[in-house]
């Protein structure tokens, strides 16, 4: 899977792409919108990461450019501009999704995932991590031959940690995909904290192996075996 | 017509007088000649001659009647005068001045100054927070930078243990959350400014938004032994935005969360007020505010006394934006002897289908 990144902060391009190819993608970066729109050499490219404030161009046009060539290639937008207004006008040029600075590399990972998800047996009835077993449909949660007595709001969180099994979820993930709160500005970390230390003493309690892991400075992981 | 407006009452005034003068002497010839026809003695130019001099007066004094004219256009623009002269010291740069209305007679020229005061009045006002603003909000992005600065330094200072490392990129991390939450909270507060942000508002049942925040909060309360006692009455609505006022109720429990002591309560109510409107009411058993400090906490970064310096003390200045955005009001309580008691006040929707 090919993913462009187009953003002309060179730190950030140089992170981005570092994060996006250890989660195992061919990673290729510029800078400029002439550059995002020459035709690429070799492996097509599946995905664009797309900076609205480019030097030359802005990123919509790019877009705009893109879509008029009736490349349907995924977009997803990155800028630091989020009232409701620019939201519309990166959708209404196209744009797949759009991502407000500053994000998190996890964050960002899930939405490249979603964009590019081959059609798998989805919305599996139980989600299985390990011997972790979370039945979706009457929401029951069994670790092995023991159930485990969940919260609504602890289920839905274990429900979207497996979701993303194996992959970081950051707090503003969980504020906004299981809270379904959208303002940053909203006080929840401590309320998220609480709820994943409830959530741990629950599933990874009284077993040797912790399912739940806490990911320093980003977030938090349901882990089975490597 | 770009005569200034001195000279044009000067005009109106001296042409008033030049129209006196004419109808003066038009009557005069007018009684004359009656008189005359009346009592034919004498050529009627002898009589006619009588009224020119009844007008004669009147044109002698005319140099003396136009220069009081023009006196009297200046008094007329007098006020004016002041206006411009006290408007052009407020511009040069002394913003506490104002135009004096004192000895102004209640007229259009006094109403006139005194709006044109009020406007001086909310500008300087408006100046002075941006102000304050800016140097609140630097030294906010400040203090996590030079956290991030010291973090860095010290990391970078000699050879660590990959453990170390680690410990210094999760620490200047935490850093960075804190500089974006406190951008993502300046940002709201500038939208929640705008009337934009109304165009969203539909209706809302303020009961279902204190429950789906007070679910959230409760394990978070349990967590600190505080009793989290929600009350609210069935049916109220309001026009708003959901998030919102979430985040409203969210940042009041925040805060009331922060002073409460182990064992203590917090209560979240949902009312309707004898007014008719919808209160909001978050009561909690932590220390209290002193009543003199009771306006300030809504200010931006303004910090509640007796909380730990976790927030930016943007919070309540928030809570107090969504609430006019919603055109209510919050306040803090002082009736109350024990712990702090915020109301936020909602008009209501009527209840419809």
């Amino acid at each position: 899977m090919h993913v462009m990144v187009v953003e002309d902060d060179k730190m950030m391009a140089a992170a981005l792409a570092k994060g996006i190819r250890e989660d195992g993608y061919h990673v290729t970066t510029c800078g400029t919108a002439a550059d995002a729109l020459k035709p690429v050499e070799g492996d097509p490219v599946d995905l664009f990461l797309l900076d609205i404030g480019l030097p030359d161009r802005s990123g919509l046009e790019v877009l705009q450019v893109l879509r008029s060539r009736n490349c349907l290639t995924p977009v997803i937008i990155l800028t630091a501009r989020d009232a409701v207004r620019d939201r519309v006008k990166g959708l209404d040029a196209g744009a797949d999704d759009y991502l407000v600075k500053p994000f998190s590399l996890a964050e960002l990972l899930a939405r490249i995932r979603a964009r590019l998800r081959r059609p798998e047996a989805p919305n599996a009835s139980i989600l299985r991590v390990d011997e972790l077993a979370i039945d979706v449909l009457n929401r029951r949660v069994m670790r092995g031959t023991s159930e485990i007595i969940l919260t609504g709001q602890e289920f839905e969180l274990l429900r979207y940690l497996a979701l993303n099994v194996g992959k970081t979820v950051s707090r503003e993930m969980i504020a906004r995909d299981v809270w379904h709160i959208e303002s940053r500005a909203t006080p929840l970390d401590n309320v998220i904290d609480v709820h994943i230390s409830h959530l741990r003493a629950k599933v990874d309690r009284g077993f040797d192996k912790e399912l739940i892991r806490t990911v320093w400075g980003v977030g938090f992981a349901l882990k089975g075996s490597e | 017509m770009k005569t200034p407006l001195r000279l044009r009452m000067f005009f109106w005034l001296v042409a008033l007088l030049v129209l006196f003068v004419g109808l003066q002497f038009a009557i005069f010839s007018v009684i004359e000649f009656r008189s005359w026809l009346h009592r034919p003695e004498g050529p009627l130019r002898e009589h006619l001659m009588e009224a020119v001099t009844g007008v004669g007066w009147d044109l002698a004094m005319l140099p003396l009647l136009i220069w009081v004219a023009w006196w009297i256009s200046r008094w007329m623009i007098q006020p004016v005068r002041t206006i411009t002269l006290a408007a052009d010291t407020i511009c040069a740069g002394h913003f506490d001045e104002r135009i004096s209305t004192g000895d102004m007679p209640d007229d259009e020229m006094r109403r006139m100054a005194s709006t044109i005061n009020a406007a001086f009045d909310y500008y300087h006002d408006a100046v002075e927070r941006l102000r304050r603003f800016s140097g609140d909000a630097s030294h906010q992005l400040r203090t996590p930078l030079a956290a991030m600065q010291s973090v860095g330094e010290v990391a970078l200072s000699r050879d660590r243990q990959p453990e170390e490392y680690r410990q210094a990129l999760a620490d200047m991390l935490g850093e960075v959350r804190r500089m974006a939450r406190v951008t993502e909270q300046l940002l709201r507060l500038a939208r929640l400014e705008r009337t934009e942000v109304r165009a969203s508002f539909v209706r809302i049942d303020l009961g279902q938004v204190a429950r789906r925040t007070a679910e959230m909060y409760q394990p978070l309360c349990e967590e600190k032994r505080v009793k989290l006692r929600l009350e609210t009455e069935a049916g109220l609505q309001v026009l708003g935005h959901e998030d919102l006022l979430v985040e409203m109720v969210a940042n009041l429990l925040d805060n009331a969360l922060r002073v409460t002591p182990n064992g203590g309560v917090i209560l979240l109510k949902v009312e309707q007020e004898s007014g008719g409107g919808a209160l909001v009411t978050v009561a909690d058993t932590g220390p209290g505010i002193a009543p003199e400090l009771a306006g300030r906490v809504f200010e931006l970064f303004g910090q509640v006394p007796g909380t730990r310096q976790t927030g930016a003390g943007l919070g309540l200045a928030i809570v107090a934006a969504i609430a006019k955005a919603h055109g209510g009001q919050v306040e803090l309580s002082t009736r109350h002897a024990r712990g702090a008691v915020f109301q936020a006040r909602l008009p209501l929707m009527p209840p419809g289908t």
